[in-house]
């Protein structure tokens, strides 16, 4: 099935939201994560939702965004009259960007003269956000996402992928998904061989573990898969396999993964506190090495 | 003056095309109110292309424009609120009705009125330059012309009268 005949979890979570919870939603910035990839994946996504449930065709819209890109370069463009900020916004305007903590953002110049004067400004600010609104988005973060789950818990899979959008999943998709659960791994520069592309991320609870994987195909049904594993009381000598006598101990990042083969597969795995995360899939002992590498 | 070089100019238009639809349709959630979305849309594309450098630079363009988009809707309220604690400032009034007739009053003789009904709807009714270009008879260009003016005429008389206590809270 090609990439864009799937759909992430994503989409199909924000779909069962109302138009008016989506909005509540934008408006509090409970999706918010700092995260630019998780960011823009659900900015895409709620956009995406928004304009599917609007009447207009995309015909229509291309149509209304030319329309739109003429009055731009009429009205707006290449005259400093007709636009409502000098100097001193787009001073305001870098401080405010520079605010928003994008991670791979270059930074804005630092404002010059005035920003001595205004320091006690922004420390009331920063402490107003930090009361005000910080608290409130930490813990919309929470409700909304928790609602979202609790609100499927009725089968055993909490999250899963399927059907059709454009968007990809990809290890942001993942990432995103493991915040939620506080697991100790980070898959945000996970390095994956490129003949790969993301099928399905799906979170499934089990009486005694949650677990969490992310699935990569390639052609002839080639599969990665990555598998997360919290369990909730602890792990028990049952829940950890048994050794290979072909396994190699390789250490990163302060964990031991054991890396073995069968038969076409590739494994490894690790253990951190109640989590195991395997990771298995037709793939070269050296590009499990490079993957291991790019887990932190 | 803003240089833009042909793969500048390339990558916005690119991004306008990619963008627009995306942005306005969060615009109209965050503001509820088509006219102003459009407004600030356009306004949000003006700040990148004032910024090209820098938004070029950006690997995340939609997340740039998104926040830049919050940044004018902050801006927006920021003006409202500074507008409304001066009139309160200058009538000694704190917690009152601002209708128009009590900005009008607590102005008076500031600017001329005609500035003063045009800020009133431009600020405190959020009315966009395509609602004001209709109602006032002029064209758009004009139209942002002359409330750009208007702020100016405002704040140099405020400050003139009152000191310099319009200074923008940041």
């Amino acid at each position: 099935m090609p990439l864009d005949k799937r759909e992430s979890f994503l989409y199909q979570k924000l779909r069962q939201s109302s138009t008016e919870e989506l909005e509540n939603a934008l408006r509090s910035g409970s999706w918010e994560t700092g995260d630019d990839a998780a960011d823009r994946a659900m900015l895409i996504a709620i956009s995406d939702i928004l304009l599917e449930r609007d009447n207009t065709t995309p015909e229509q819209f291309m149509e209304e965004t030319e329309k739109a890109l003429d009055e731009f370069w009429k009205y707006y463009a290449n005259d400093a009259d007709k636009t409502e900020f000098d100097t001193e916004d787009f001073e305001r305007f870098d401080e405010f960007m520079n605010a928003q903590k994008p991670a791979s953002e270059p930074a804005l110049p630092a404002s010059s003269k005035r920003k001595r004067k205004r320091w006690p400004y922004w420390l009331a600010g920063a402490a107003v956000f930090v009361l005000v609104i910080g608290f409130p988005i930490a813990k919309a973060i929470n409700s909304y996402f928790s609602d979202v789950v609790h609100h499927s818990l009725e089968g055993k899979e909490l999250y899963s992928s399927s059907d059709t959008y454009k968007n990809s999943i990809d290890a942001a998709t993942f990432q995103a998904l493991l915040d939620m659960y506080d697991t100790p791994f980070s898959f945000r520069n996970l390095w994956t061989p490129e003949i790969f592309v993301g099928i399905e991320v799906s979170t499934t609870e089990y009486p005694e573990s949650i677990q969490h994987t992310f699935s990569l195909s390639a052609p002839e049904d080639v599969l990665l898969v990555f598998t997360v594993t919290e369990y909730k009381n602890g792990i028990t000598t049952t829940a950890v396999e048994s050794n290979n006598d072909q396994a190699e101990d390789y250490s990163r990042n302060d964990r031991i993964y054991q890396i073995s083969n069968n038969t076409s597969n590739m494994y490894a795995i690790t253990y951190v506190d109640n989590f195991r995360l395997i990771i298995s899939g037709n793939i070269t002992s050296e590009e499990m090495h490079k993957i291991i590498d790019s887990i932190e | 003056m803003n240089i833009v070089s042909k793969e500048q100019r390339a990558l916005f238009i690119q991004s306008y095309h990619d963008h627009y639809d995306r942005l306005l349709v969060l615009a109209e959630c965050l503001l509820e109110n088509p006219h102003l979305a459009e407004e600030l849309t356009q306004e949000t594309f003006a700040i990148a292309w004032n910024r090209i450098g820098l938004f070029s630079e950006s690997n995340y363009s939609l997340n740039w424009l998104y926040n830049t988009l919050k940044y004018c809707i902050i801006e927006r309220d920021r003006e409202r609120e500074c507008f409304l604690e001066q009139a309160a400032f200058a009538e000694d009034t704190a917690g009152g009705s601002y209708d128009e007739e009590h900005i009008l009053l607590a102005y008076q003789g500031l600017v001329p009125e005609d500035d003063l009904r045009l800020l009133y709807q431009r600020i405190i009714l959020q009315m966009s330059y395509k609602q004001l270009m209709s109602e006032l008879n002029i064209s758009l260009s004009a139209c942002k012309m002359r409330v750009s003016r208007a702020k100016a005429r405002f704040r140099k008389a405020y400050r003139r009268e009152f000191g310099n206590n319009t200074e923008k809270k940041s």
